[in-house]
């Protein structure tokens, strides 16, 4: 019991450095962006208990908000941590997955990741529309996340 | 008992929560506040937006925006809890099917009858996670077979949690799935099964 709790508190210590580095990638990708952007800290429920972990928000000029990034834990079915990009218009999960990510058997026998695309560890996007597909975060694939989560239509896509 | 051709039914239920999911976003496209520089315009796009969400409770709900955030919420949850109805009903008409084949082989046929009988209703009392054990030990028994139906008992014990009321004492092994994770993995086990029928 006592292993399995500093397990527990060991996975949530990786998560919120995880969660920093997300946010440092989000700060160098938008620079160049008329945005402000806002750091704060949330409550995140655990079965050991609460703790605190970041909370970013990403703001227009005017002050609308495009999009809330929201820390939510180490709970998450085949993931090592969960942030939830929330905007006016929708909400996208990124979940932190380990290089490989799962082994499964298909209805052909063949052994294969469940999810293709998962070369390092790293924050990834899945695709609804698009089978077996996981995204690693970058820059490109943020902005078109902000679009998505607000119909804020940026200039150009680098 | 009428025993009809079984066929994966989770992709038109998949079909329906992506529809459900962007009703949500065009809702919530609706219920913005439209700018035009134009007067005349403005006049036209609020007389407009007033007619589409006319009969409908968002012009008179306070904090619309957040009540929609909590539907799709809730959405989810129940579309995982359908995801997961909808998986057993079939696990269980595969498995009442594939027992026809005892009735058949079994002697003398007044017994292989009423045993079939039996184990159709008996069946329906199994409880889902043996069924997955017996299957994981059956079909699945590779790294990966296992793997797939680890995933299905995590998503079995989501499932439990929130058709009990998510007691926060209580708290499953992951409290987040995403429903595209939960489609794809009980879609990969109906698949393989659906390999060995009839």
């Amino acid at each position: 019991m006592i292993e399995e709790q500093q397990n527990a508190e060991l996975k949530q210590q990786i998560y919120l450095q995880r969660v920093n580095q997300l946010h440092t990638h989000i700060i160098n990708w938008l620079q160049d962006e008329p945005f402000i952007l806002e750091k704060g800290n949330m409550t995140v429920q655990s079965a050991l208990g609460d703790y605190q972990a970041a909370r970013l928000s990403i703001q227009t000029e005017r002050g609308e908000t495009l999009a809330n990034l929201f820390s939510k834990g180490t709970s998450v079915l085949l993931g090592e941590g969960l942030i939830e990009m929330e905007g006016v218009v929708g909400t996208e999960s990124i979940i932190y997955m380990l290089k490989g990510g799962l082994i499964i058997t298909d209805r052909y026998g063949k052994n294969r990741p469940m999810y293709k695309g998962i070369h390092e560890n790293g924050w990834y996007w899945i695709e609804d529309s698009y089978r077996n597909k996981a995204h690693l975060m970058n820059k490109t694939l943020f902005l078109e996340l902000i679009t998505l989560v607000s119909d804020y239509e940026f200039d150009s896509i680098i | 008992m009428n025993l009809t051709p079984l066929y994966n039914p989770l992709p038109s239920l998949w079909v329906s929560f992506q529809i459900s999911e962007n009703a949500f976003k065009v809702a919530k496209k609706v219920i913005r506040q439209t700018q035009a520089q134009n007067v005349e315009c403005q006049l036209a796009l609020l007389k407009y937006q007033r007619h589409l969400l006319n009969h409908t409770q968002f012009p008179t709900q306070d904090n619309i925006e957040g009540l929609i955030q909590q539907s799709e919420k809730d959405n989810k949850d129940l579309f995982i809890l359908g995801f997961w109805a909808t998986f057993e009903r079939f696990v269980r008409d595969y498995l009442q099917e594939k027992g026809t084949a005892l009735q058949k082989s079994m002697q003398p046929p007044t017994l292989a009858d009423s045993f079939y009988q039996h184990l159709y209703k008996e069946v329906e009392y199994w409880k889902p996670a043996e069924i997955l054990d017996f299957l994981k030990e059956s079909l699945f028994t590779t790294v990966g077979g296992k793997n797939l139906i680890g995933i299905a008992k995590q998503i079995l014990e989501y499932r439990d949690w929130v058709a009990h009321g998510k007691n926060p004492r209580k708290l499953p092994s992951a409290t987040y799935l995403k429903p595209k994770i939960v489609y794809e993995t009980l879609d990969e086990i109906v698949n393989t099964l659906l390999q060995y029928y009839p």
